[in-house]
């Protein structure tokens, strides 16, 4: 009797599980519609979050380990030192619509992705030199690419190229990922359900995903998403500002801090030379000394702790130390030191004068940060730079600009002296950086789009970057990274003042989910998550 | 009949080009058109951001877009937006409905509160009816719409009531002051006199004087209607061409832009004239 009554309460306690694990409707918001349906073409968040709930990739890169996992291909090979790649494809999958998927739809795909009229950053990523991109089916499950010049990271780049269909009817719609788009009304909401013929399953043999469907209903303003949460008619929130943060997490509602992020905020003054700034201000900004004394003359703890209530980290350089790979673990905090900074200001002839500073031409130090108005994290970090930078003399000017007005002057008029902005690093690779770190780049911020290196070091990041673009092996790219690293550290083209925290809202009714610091924070593993009835 | 209405179109597309010819303007002036905020996307390649500069150089040559743009718009395109990469038409056809469906509720709401309380403090002199209806039209008045609209929306009440609100008060006061002028006019002086009852006087005395005036309202009113109801949509999310502006804006999405300026100027001139027709047309059995 007592066996019986054992295996009635483990049979129970199996159904009530799989019944917990199944079905329903889960419900966030993405901050704007999405710009496009095509994976190929995707550059705004809201396309990104589309193209990860609805592509088939070839690889995931799992969010917790950084590792490359298989998904529509079981298993693949570099070779050529990076020029060549072969997968081995899964049997007997099907898209949304019913359309066979084969090793034709990956060849297609890679085709249309390297096509130069696309302009698709998705694209460019693989873009190492010029030529063509050569595609073999080998068999139905088998399929070869080669590209012109070695590819660095080229197996994690595969992450965002969503499978498209060759055939089907439905184009970019049909969706080789757990959900397709199936509903969607203009600026309101989005409905994705489950793809049926989603080929993964769990331990159980349960067919993935267990929720029936996710509605993403657009709402631009995070205060009204963040009262929607509290309200629970959503129940994920994928970046919280560290204002509302604080303020669900006094209401009790269901918030996590997921530890620093791989984003930045940084400063960073205009050496362009031809900028329409006074020469001796120029001759400021270039100067390694008055940049390496601001930075030592802000308080980044102090930021960190006021502006992001104790939610972000001082920076220490390019890489967060969120990205072990890739971080050079031999560069310290730079450390809080007006002293300091005062000494290095005097090495180049600036010198005090009552409480003003002033340069050796008798000028006093006086320039404007520039940053994008409504960011009022950014416009709180502007204003303590100022409270901190008058301890030494310096007068500084806020000026906020609507973000179009800003970029203009970055990228075109370069009528700005200091711009504080914010990078978000979705790559993890240094690869990705390449257009920011090479002098010839147009996202080489402080003197963008140079003919020939301005200063020795730009010479040598250039080199670098080159070598570890152009190297298969990942030690030897480590080394060639972690220099420019250590160059950028000591230069300080960017002044690098924190990383912030991956801050996240998850109700208490969405099981399974693990949130990570990496994009998507919440939804990374969507397919195996399920909320409780 | 016929000549006042071929004017009125012909006056009507006159305002409606001259308008957003202005609008495109302002648009082209405003710092910050020529930029893209895809131009810091690190992952772009220098010759993908060039191609994107070269997108933006074809629109900053204002009366060459325009020619384009009246060309297109002959043959029933509208253009692509910039910002939200879809054919405009598809955004109006999508997001109009929705505010006129708002609009249409906020001036219904507007004007029957309006007209009721106007000729309620009118018909009966009653102070606390009069004091009510004067605070409360002094309240909305004062109140800016995003203001009201976040309220509207922490409690949950629905975003075109917040625009009737709006509207009101100036529905109000400008009948109030009609019916007040009208009813001391001599022959309404005369007529309560006789002992005419209150009722009457309105309907028989008062009403046809106010009436041609309280009609040019109506025109004027849905200017009102849109200018609350665009912010109103931004602040509360909803899916207009009231957040659609606003995003163009930020985007500097000079087609969508266009555009909205010429749907905005067509609805407001369309009112304008219908009401003069209507005023003219009441005149005219009047006489």
């Amino acid at each position: 009797m007592k066996r019986h009554y054992l295996v009635s309460t483990i049979v129970l306690l199996g159904a009530i599980s799989t019944f917990a694990q199944s079905g329903g409707e889960l419900r966030f918001c993405l901050r704007a519609e999405p710009k496009t349906f095509n994976p190929l073409l995707v550059e705004d968040e809201a396309s990104e979050t589309i193209r990860y709930l609805t592509g088939g990739v070839l690889v995931r890169v799992n969010r917790l380990t950084l590792k490359a996992e298989p998904e529509l291909a079981t298993s693949w090979k570099v070779s050529e030192g990076g020029k060549r790649i072969r997968f081995k494809l899964r049997e007997g999958l099907k898209y949304s619509d019913g359309t066979p998927f084969a090793a034709e739809d990956v060849a297609y795909t890679m085709q249309q992705l390297m096509d130069p009229a696309l302009h698709s950053s998705t694209g460019d990523a693989f873009r190492s030199a010029e030529g063509k991109l050569t595609t073999n089916v080998v068999s139905a499950k088998e399929i070869e690419i080669d590209f012109p010049a070695p590819v660095a990271n080229l197996v994690n780049l595969f992450d965002t190229v969503a499978i498209l269909s060759a055939k089907s009817p439905q184009k970019e719609m049909a969706a080789l990922g757990p959900f397709y788009v199936a509903e969607r009304k203009a600026g309101s909401y989005l409905l994705l359900k489950r793809n049926p013929y989603y080929w993964k399953k769990d331990a159980a043999g349960k067919q993935l995903p267990y929720l029936d469907s996710i509605r993403l209903d657009i709402e631009q303003n995070p205060e009204i998403e963040a009262m929607r949460y509290k309200r629970g008619e959503v129940q994920l929130i994928n970046t919280v500002s560290p204002a509302i943060f604080e303020k669900l997490s006094a209401d009790n509602a269901s918030v996590r801090d997921a530890g620093a992020s791989t984003d930045t905020e940084q400063l960073w003054f205009n050496q362009v030379p031809g900028a329409p700034l006074p020469v001796y201000k120029k001759s400021w900004f270039a100067s390694t000394n008055f940049r390496r004394a601001i930075s030592e003359a802000i308080n980044r703890n102090d930021l960190a702790r006021i502006v992001y209530r104790g939610h972000a980290v001082p920076a220490i350089g390019i890489i967060s130390p969120s990205n072990k790979f890739w971080f050079n673990s031999d560069l310290k905090p730079h450390a809080y030191d007006t002293a300091d900074a005062l000494r290095r200001l005097q090495q180049d002839g600036f010198h005090l004068q009552g409480e003003t500073l002033k340069d050796k031409a008798g000028n006093a130090v006086e320039f404007s940060i520039a940053t994008n108005a409504g960011n009022r994290a950014r416009e709180s970090m502007a204003t303590m730079i100022q409270q901190d930078l008058k301890k030494i003399g310096i007068k500084v000017n806020v000026v906020t600009l609507d973000f179009n007005s800003l970029l203009e002057r970055m990228t075109q008029s370069y009528n700005y002296e200091a711009c504080l902005l914010g990078f978000q690093n979705v790559e993890l690779d240094p690869n990705s950086q390449m257009a920011v770190w090479l002098s010839s780049a147009d996202n080489h911020q402080w003197n963008p789009n140079q003919k020939s290196p301005a200063t020795p070091w730009e010479a040598e990041i250039d080199k670098l970057m080159r070598a570890q673009a152009a190297s298969g092996d990942e030690h030897k790219r480590k080394q060639y990274w972690d220099r420019v690293q250590q160059i950028a550290w000591e230069q300080e083209p960017f002044i690098y003042l924190i990383n912030k925290d991956a801050l996240v809202a998850i109700a208490p009714a969405v099981k399974n989910a693990e949130p990570s610091v990496f994009r998507p924070q919440t939804f990374w593993n969507v397919e195996t998550l399920a909320l409780a009835h | 009949m016929l000549r006042f209405w071929s004017g009125a179109v012909l006056r009507l597309l006159a305002v409606m080009l001259m308008a957003s010819f202005a609008g495109a303007m302002l648009m082209r002036i405003a710092p910050g058109f020529s930029s893209d905020d895809q131009e810091l996307n690190s992952g772009l390649s220098a010759q993908s951001i060039q191609a994107i500069r070269r997108a933006h150089l074809v629109d900053s040559d204002i009366p060459h877009f325009y020619g384009q743009y009246i060309a297109s718009l002959v043959r029933g395109d509208l253009g692509t937006s910039r910002s939200l990469n879809q054919p405009v038409k598809e955004l109006l056809r999508e997001r109009l409905p929705v505010t006129m469906v708002n609009l249409a509720f906020a001036l219904s709401v507007g004007w029957l509160l309006g007209l009721a309380l106007a000729i309620a403090a009118q018909t009966w002199d009653i102070p606390a009816l009069s004091f009510l209806a004067n605070g409360l039209s002094g309240t909305f008045i004062s109140i800016p719409a995003a203001a009201l609209a976040l309220v509207f929306l922490l409690l949950r009440w629905p975003p075109a009531f917040a625009a009737a609100l709006l509207v009101f008060p100036k529905i109000y006061r400008y009948t109030q002051n009609l019916l007040q002028q009208s009813s001391e006019m001599p022959h309404v002086l005369t007529a309560r006199a006789k002992g005419a009852g209150p009722w009457r006087i309105l309907t028989w005395h008062v009403a046809p004087i106010a009436f041609p005036q309280i009609m040019a309202l109506v025109g004027v009113s849905i200017s009102i209607g849109i200018g609350v109801l665009l912010p109103i949509e931004v602040v509360s999310d909803v899916a207009g061409i009231g957040q659609l502006a606003w995003q163009a804006a930020q985007a500097r999405d000079l087609p969508l832009l266009v555009n909205l300026t010429m749907v905005v100027t067509f609805v407001t001139v369309c009112a304008t004239l219908i009401s003069d027709a209507a005023q003219r047309g009441f005149k005219r059995s009047a006489a």
